[in-house]
């Protein structure tokens, strides 16, 4: 019950926000990848340390949400929930420059042409539309926000995902 | 109704009951053994399907966390469709967290859903159904629930086959139970039966010679022992009745053979009796008018044997009666039969007799055995009697009227004098008819005054002077005219008149004499007779001295005078009474002396002072040497013994030289004077005084 608040205290404020429930529903997924994914020890500094997920977003261009609401939106949806075996923080962080990436867990990108740096743990997520090479693409399906993930994407890195997330989402390869 | 159940229970037979019996305890263990295991089978599937529909609900809770995270409802479809392997399910639902339809299973069974109701997770049964509330939660976070409906048919069906167990098993048992109470019936009502059937056997038959075995020591062994001990102790009771029924009939045959002894034979003669003797002569002359042949009867008393009872008492009278009744059974023949009439009355049936002789020859021996002397205790006693006879047919057809004839006959006999025998003849019952009319007569004869004296003077022999007078009675009847004395005394003394007539005689004798001596004659000696049971009476003595007190006689004016034969049977009694006559100076005389068989040993004895010879001797004075041998030995015994010695019937002139030769005293009789009446011998003396 009481998340069930939260949860509508989140989208309350969030709509004040002015941001669309589709991205919404994004910042619960992006949240929510980092529940079904596992991560090296070594991308930790230490067994306490956060999940890193990272926004790249580029202020001046246009983009489909406005950047800091969304972050925002995306700090508090994460608050201070544990996620994964190790019961970890999620950090939120935004980037804003190209050179900036590395030590991310997850990184969205939320811009179409602005670069960013990996590291070999780092998730890459991206709307499918802007024909990035991401291991995770969002893409609209009737209406409703569905994820597809590139296998190959995933072998390149450490991470292991859940059959769970697997199963719901589209596989390429 | 539960009245007519308990009736018709009752009616049933014990083998039925115990059946039902059996029927009943198991049909009641049965429905608790099923109610428990029905209630905990059911308990345990309703735990069961719970517990796996709470496993699929995991496993749905499980798979369905990241559909639900991700928004995939078709993922969360998919997961629910997983629920089509089970029939039971007829519908599932997953919820998102704000309670929104996420995803929708719905069954193969169309079931009519309404909107979750629970708020709670859990389990709830229904009728046919039940629900299932599990939420969903993924680290820590209620993210969602599952809902689900599920059928309880399998439950139901589960229930039905189970209760064609429990019928199935109820059956069986049924059987069982039958089979076990026919053996049951073998062992326990079997003994039973045999127990009403012997019953039934005691109860029809009365018969208790039947006993069942005891194979079993059980409460049914103790049971068939204790009817084994009663029909013992019944037996044993039932013979001792018997024994005691015969003894008791043989008791009642005895005494009903004593009671007809009694009804039929004289208690004291054992003769028989009157019953058995008119039973016995109507038989008699039955059988001799069928053979043609006579029929006698013989009736017969005692003379003086009521001077004896009455005299020497009963005991001896019984005694007597005994000795007489076996003397006469001894002298008839056997065919005849001997009867106590009653009394001192016998009867004697005689038959078949060839001649009419025979007939007198047993009347003589009748007689004749009677007239020896009977020694009773330390008396001799002479009885005499007289037979009255009468035949069949011709004095009578039937048995009362030859008994009556007989009887009239017998007093005819007497009539002619002691040990005689008489034949009924047809004018006989005439006489005794007016013997019965004299006896009425005689009762009234003495108040109406028909009676007088007549005096027959006692001529001194030697003086020829008038000594004294014999007072005779006479008897004066309104229609016959003057009855001789020898007719009515014998009927007054059988009708016991006797002792009032001797009374009037002696007050008439008094009164007589008295008026004679105030007349101025002599002193007059006057006899009276006196009947033998008139002085038996005792008061004799007293009544004469009354009377002569009452006429203010001298005692020697009277003499009292008694025959004979009253004399014979000397008792002290009749010895006491004439010693008391003698004390108060009466004179006694012995009158009609040698007619009897006195002994001569009491004469000498006895206080008398004169001695009348009895006529009959005088009579045959001068023509029967006997008689004149008899009054010359009486005269000489009586001067010898101190006695007068009085001649009577002196009647013609030989007879008074004869007495005045044998020197006896005193002559009476027609040569003198006839009886006088009182004035002719007033007349008479008179005349001697003027001489």
């Amino acid at each position: 019950m009481g998340l069930a608040l939260l949860a509508v205290a989140i989208v309350a404020n969030a709509e004040s926000r002015g941001i669309s429930k589709e991205y919404k529903l994004k910042s619960a997924y992006l949240f929510n990848f980092s529940r079904f994914a596992q991560w090296p020890a070594a991308s930790f500094a230490s067994p306490q340390s956060a999940v890193q997920l990272c926004v790249r977003a580029d202020l001046a261009a246009s983009e489909p949400v406005d950047s800091d609401a969304f972050l925002a939106f995306l700090t508090e949806l994460v608050g201070m929930r544990r996620v994964g075996i190790d019961q970890r923080l999620v950090e939120v962080k935004q980037l804003l420059d190209d050179s900036a990436g590395e030590g991310c867990h997850i990184l969205y990108v939320l811009c179409k042409q602005c670069g960013y740096q990996l590291s070999p743990f780092t998730m890459v997520v991206a709307n499918r539309q802007y024909g990035l090479p991401a291991m995770i693409a969002f893409y609209p399906q009737a209406g409703r926000v569905r994820f597809e993930v590139s296998l190959s994407a995933l072998k390149k890195t450490d991470i292991k995902l859940s059959s769970e997330l697997l199963k719901l989402a589209r596989k390429v390869k | 109704m539960i009245k007519h159940l308990i009736q018709s229970f009752r009616a049933i037979s014990f083998s039925q009951k115990q059946l039902l019996f059996i029927l009943t305890i198991n049909a009641v263990c049965l429905a608790l053994a099923s109610g428990l295991f029905f209630s905990t089978n059911v308990a345990s599937y309703k735990a069961n399907m719970q517990k796996s529909m709470a496993g699929k609900l995991r496993l749905v809770e499980a798979s369905s966390v990241s559909a639900l995270l991700f928004h995939d409802q078709e993922a969360a479809t998919t997961i629910l469709s997983a629920f089509r392997a089970d029939s039971s399910v007829y519908h599932a639902t997953i919820y998102d967290r704000d309670h929104a339809v996420f995803a929708q299973y719905q069954g193969e069974n169309r079931f009519q859903v309404d909107a979750h109701k629970h708020e709670r997770d859990g389990f709830y049964f229904f009728d046919d159904y039940f629900e299932a509330r599990h939420t969903i939660v993924f680290e820590g976070e209620n993210i969602g629930f599952i809902h689900v409906y599920s059928s309880l048919q399998e439950i139901d069906s589960n229930i039905q086959s189970f209760w064609y167990v429990v019928l199935g098993v109820f059956f069986v048992s049924l059987l069982l139970a039958y089979l076990l109470s026919m053996y049951m019936q073998r062992f326990l009502s079997r003994p039973i039966t045999e127990l009403v059937d012997l019953s039934h056997y005691v109860s029809s038959h009365s018969a208790y010679d039947r006993r069942i075995n005891v194979r079993r020591q059980d409460e049914i062994g103790t049971l068939i022992s204790a009817f084994n001990k009663m029909l013992d102790a019944i037996e044993d009771r039932e013979k001792r009745l018997t024994e005691y029924n015969e003894m008791m009939e043989e008791l009642v045959s005895q005494r009903t053979r004593e009671l007809k002894k009694k009804a039929n034979y004289d208690a004291l003669t054992q003769l028989p009796n009157r019953n058995l003797l008119l039973d016995h002569l109507e038989r008699s002359i039955r059988l001799a008018a069928h053979r043609n042949s006579p029929v006698h009867v013989m009736f017969l008393d005692l003379d003086r044997f009521k001077i004896i009872n009455d005299n020497l008492g009963h005991s001896i009278g019984d005694k007597l009666l005994e000795m007489v009744a076996s003397r006469l059974s001894s002298i008839v023949r056997k065919v005849d039969l001997v009867a106590r009439w009653g009394g001192d009355e016998f009867v004697i049936v005689i038959e078949s007799i060839k001649k009419p002789e025979d007939v007198v020859t047993i009347a003589s021996n009748v007689i004749n055995s009677l007239q020896d002397p009977f020694a009773v205790g330390e008396n001799l006693l002479h009885v005499s009697t007289c037979v009255g006879i009468s035949r069949y047919p011709e004095d009578g057809t039937d048995g009362d009227t030859l008994l009556r004839h007989a009887d009239m006959s017998m007093y005819e006999a007497k009539r002619q004098g002691a040990g005689r025998f008489s034949f009924f003849e047809s004018d006989m019952q005439q006489r005794s008819i007016e013997r019965m009319q004299i006896e009425v007569d005689l009762r009234t004869a003495l108040e109406q005054g028909q009676f007088h004296l007549v005096y027959q003077p006692k001529y001194h022999l030697q003086q020829s002077t008038i000594v004294g007078a014999e007072a005779l009675l006479r008897w004066n009847h309104p229609q016959k005219g003057e009855i001789s004395p020898s007719v009515f005394i014998p009927i007054a003394e059988e009708a016991g008149l006797i002792k009032q007539v001797g009374l009037w005689v002696l007050e008439e004798v008094c009164r007589q004499n008295r008026a004679w001596q105030l007349a101025g004659y002599p002193p007059l000696c006057v006899a009276v007779n006196i009947s033998a049971s008139h002085i038996i009476s005792k008061n004799l003595p007293k009544a004469v001295a009354a009377l002569l007190e009452k006429y203010q006689l001298s005692a020697d004016c009277l003499e009292i005078e008694i025959t004979e034969n009253s004399l014979i049977e000397i008792s002290d009694e009749i010895f006491e009474v004439l010693t008391e006559l003698r004390k108060h100076q009466v004179r006694v005389a012995i009158d009609d002396f040698g007619a009897g068989f006195s002994c001569l040993r009491y004469l000498c004895e006895f206080p008398v002072d004169t001695l009348k010879i009895d006529g009959s001797f005088v009579e045959g004075l001068c023509q029967n040497k006997s008689h004149d041998g008899v009054v010359r030995s009486t005269v000489a015994l009586g001067h010898s013994l101190g006695m007068q010695v009085v001649a009577e019937c002196v009647e013609t002139r030989q007879q008074f030289d004869f007495l005045q030769q044998v020197g006896c005293d005193i002559l009476q009789g027609y040569f003198y004077s006839e009886p006088l009446s009182a004035d002719q011998l007033a007349v008479k003396l008179n005349n001697a005084l003027d001489a």
